[in-house]
């Protein structure tokens, strides 16, 4: 017995001594990256812009050997890929500058390979990650700040015009470009609301939302909105547009998911699911939801407007004449929108030589022939108004005018948390907001726990 | 009144069976039938358990999309040498446990078990970093090395291993059978049905595996045949009928193979059963 407990003892000391081992390694990840090329790094990189005299070292010169370039993509790896070899086949040669794009998985797969590529000293030189994560590469080093970089190649980012640019700054300093960036919009099946004599446009406001279910509800006697949680983007939006609320507060030290805005809104939509006017689907179930597209008796879906260009030819198979209307305001005419999607980042790796080549392909990447091309083929909006001028945009908004929308709808822009522990809050909302709605649970304490929760990782 | 009873008893059976098979079946026919849709048809509500025109270009589309003899010649290598390496230190390791006693034995067996207790997902970083270290990422044996050995499968093994009597042991070494020679000629063929399993558990982890194959690599030199699956995914958008028909391919060997040993499997679980 005596033997088996000292065994047992050695057993749970060499596990702690191995969970312990992992969790050190773990939060230096997050706290103090031991970065490859960071003798490597600029003087004058980081928080500090530096002064004029330095700026040489941040602008790309010419020379004979081509520099390689490693660009980490994640999400619509073919249009990425072909961006990559058109800039490969112009610029890049005339630069001697040669981009390999190699992917990585989704977003939040990116961020846990950034991470432990920055521990691990194999940062790329550029990398794609969703646009909430910008803070948490900067705390950590694993990003530069392209102040000097656009300084010292003049660059003008004034030409950034998709609304709130908060999720390229960290203080005054620019730290990412736009890449592919999205808002939520409201679909509508035109079809079904002609036949139940309903504007075409959609609701405006959330008490015309009731009233507009309600009507297709009546006439089909299937739930006409699906709400699909997974997407917590879309659940800001609504936060915003019917409560005037932001989802975490201006310092992302709480969530506001528990204020009265919060419970107003899940009241809101509790209500709406008990009537049967709105069905929620399990948070990972997104073929089901995509599959109410097709569905004649849905009136209206709340999702990207990235989806677009799938979305309406894919309705029209089913003889839904799909149309993009803004999410509803709420009362006082509020309205609110995320702006989601990607940034690109300049990675704090390499050599100086490869940090300005790369910077020159950020550059490239994010100019409007790029930018309108990227649109045209995904549905994401461009990053540069300057894009809807070139003929590729024009020819898209002629075929899909519902684009028209999503960029009327820039003037009500939010920016995203910025926090790196943003992804985890995200799927712990969606888990439990789904629960609320789903198993009758109490609103106001189910959120009281909710925000508890969610308060532990923001200040964790 | 008897063969009234009788009746009803195998007109249950019957009834349980049919519904068993339901429950295995509908989920790959759903997957298949998916796989040969158009895209209209596998949005479509409410959906259609039939198609009205097979489209055998998913596949194609499926296989021009990414490089999937790469991935699939990947997924082979991983998985042979995965399967090799578990032969190479499970065998030994668990007729070790099973039949000898040595200082440290119960201690070693419980780290062995503690092994399975760890999840994955908490030592990829410490690994990947050590791997940068050694100059192994992007390489097939980081891919193989961490899987070559198996708590649950050295655990199964021993068991299997302990459940032959020592009378037929002894009778070997009375022959002056050495150890390889009892291991494999004694051992191995009563331990078959279980070893089976244990390679159909190996090769459908190892063939499926997602997650440290594009956790452990940054290019596609090594990576498997689930990320390109994943990169299909990423690739074409909303086009659910082109993935499925690359999960359809890549379903296939684990089917074959579950065919070619299905006897062993269930002969394995009897087994186990009776003891």
């Amino acid at each position: 017995m005596s033997k088996l407990k000292r065994a047992a003892s050695a057993a749970l000391a060499t596990c702690l001594v191995l969970l312990a081992g992992c969790s050190g390694a773990g939060s230096g990840a997050i706290s103090t990256p031991s970065l490859a090329g960071t003798s490597a790094v600029p003087s004058g990189s980081g928080d500090a812009t530096p002064a004029a005299t330095d700026l040489s070292s941040y602008k790309y010169s010419k020379t004979g050997s081509v520099v390689e370039v490693t660009f980490w993509t994640a999400a619509v790896e073919e249009i990425n890929q072909q961006l990559v070899d058109k800039f490969n086949e112009t610029t890049g040669k005339d630069q001697n500058i040669h981009v390999t794009a190699q992917y990585q998985g989704d977003y939040w797969e990116m961020q846990q390979k950034i991470n432990a590529a920055s521990i691990a000293g194999t940062l790329p030189n550029a990398f794609i990650d969703e646009v909430s994560m910008t803070r948490g590469f900067a705390d950590d080093d694993v990003i530069l700040n392209l102040e000097p970089y656009m300084q010292a190649n003049s660059f003008d980012n004034s030409a950034f015009q998709i609304g709130d640019l908060g999720n390229l700054y960290m203080g005054e300093d620019m730290y990412a470009f736009p890449h592919m960036r999205s808002v939520p919009v409201m679909y509508v099946n035109k079809t079904l609301a002609k036949s139940v004599g309903l504007s075409e446009a959609g609701p405006a406001t959330f008490d015309e939302l009731t009233t507009y279910l309600q009507a297709c509800y009546d006439k089909t006697g299937q739930p006409p909105m699906y709400l699909f949680n997974y997407d917590f983007w879309v659940m800001e939006a609504l936060l915003h547009s019917y409560s005037n609320t932001n989802i975490l507060s201006d310092d992302e030290k709480s969530c506001n998911i528990n204020s009265e805005g919060g419970v107003k809104l899940v009241t809101y939509l509790k209500g709406l699911v008990d009537k049967g006017l709105v069905k929620v689907l399990p948070i990972t179930d997104m073929n089901a939801f995509y599959a109410t597209i097709a569905n004649p008796s849905t009136a209206l879906w709340l999702t990207s407007i990235g989806g677009y260009k799938a979305f309406a030819p894919m309705a029209s198979q089913y003889g839904i004449d799909l149309g993009v209307s803004m999410i509803p305001e709420g009362e006082n005419g509020t309205r609110g929108v995320p702006v989601g999607g990607s940034n690109t980042y300049l990675a704090n790796a390499g050599t100086d030589q490869q940090k300005a080549a790369a910077f020159i392909f950020m550059t490239w990447l994010s100019d409007t022939e790029q930018a309108a091309f990227a649109s045209s083929q995904t549905g994401y909006l461009p990053t540069k108004l300057a894009s809807l001028e070139t003929s590729v945009m024009k020819e898209t908004l002629a075929q899909f005018p519902g684009f028209q929308v999503a960029f009327d709808e820039l003037q009500y822009c939010k920016m995203r948390p910025t926090t790196g522990s943003y992804h985890e809050v995200e799927d712990l909302m969606c888990e439990k907001i789904n629960s609320i709605l789903l198993d009758n649970l109490d609103i106001k304490s189910s959120l009281d726990t909710l925000a508890k929760d969610v308060n532990a990782i923001l200040n964790r | 009144m008897k063969i009234l009873g009788k009746s009803a008893s195998i007109l249950g059976k019957i009834l349980i069976s049919a519904l068993l098979i339901l429950i295995f079946v509908v989920p790959f026919y759903w997957m298949i039938l998916t796989a040969v849709k158009t895209l209209g048809e596998v949005v479509q509500f409410p959906p259609k358990f039939w198609t009205d025109a097979i489209q055998w270009h998913n596949f194609k589309d499926a296989f021009d999309a990414i490089d999937f003899l790469h991935y699939t010649k990947n997924s082979l290598v991983i998985t042979a040498g995965t399967l090799l390496g578990q032969a190479l230190f499970i065998l030994p390791a668990s007729y070790a446990f099973a039949r000898y006693d040595f200082k440290g034995k119960k201690l070693l067996f419980s780290i062995v078990l503690l092994t399975m207790m760890i999840p994955g997902q908490l030592i990829f970083l410490p690994v990947f970093v050590m791997y940068v270290k050694l100059g192994l990422l992007n390489s097939y044996i980081s891919l193989i090395i961490p899987f070559a050995a198996n708590g649950l499968a050295i655990f199964m093994l021993r068991q299997t291993f302990m459940q032959v009597p020592d009378s037929i042991l002894e009778a070997a070494r009375l022959d002056n059978a050495g150890e390889f020679k009892i291991i494999y000629s004694i051992m191995l063929p009563m331990a078959v049905p279980t070893i089976s399993t244990l390679a159909l558990f190996t090769f459908i982890t190892s063939w499926n595996s997602y997650f440290f194959p594009l956790a452990w690599t940054t290019t596609d030199a090594v990576r498997t045949l689930p990320v390109g699956i994943q990169q299909l995914q990423s690739s074409l958008g909303l086009n659910p009928q082109v993935v499925m028909a690359g999960v359809v391919l890549m379903v296939v060997p684990i089917l074959v193979i579950f065919v070619i040993a299905r006897k062993q499997i269930i002969k394995a679980f009897t087994y186990m059963g009776i003891k």
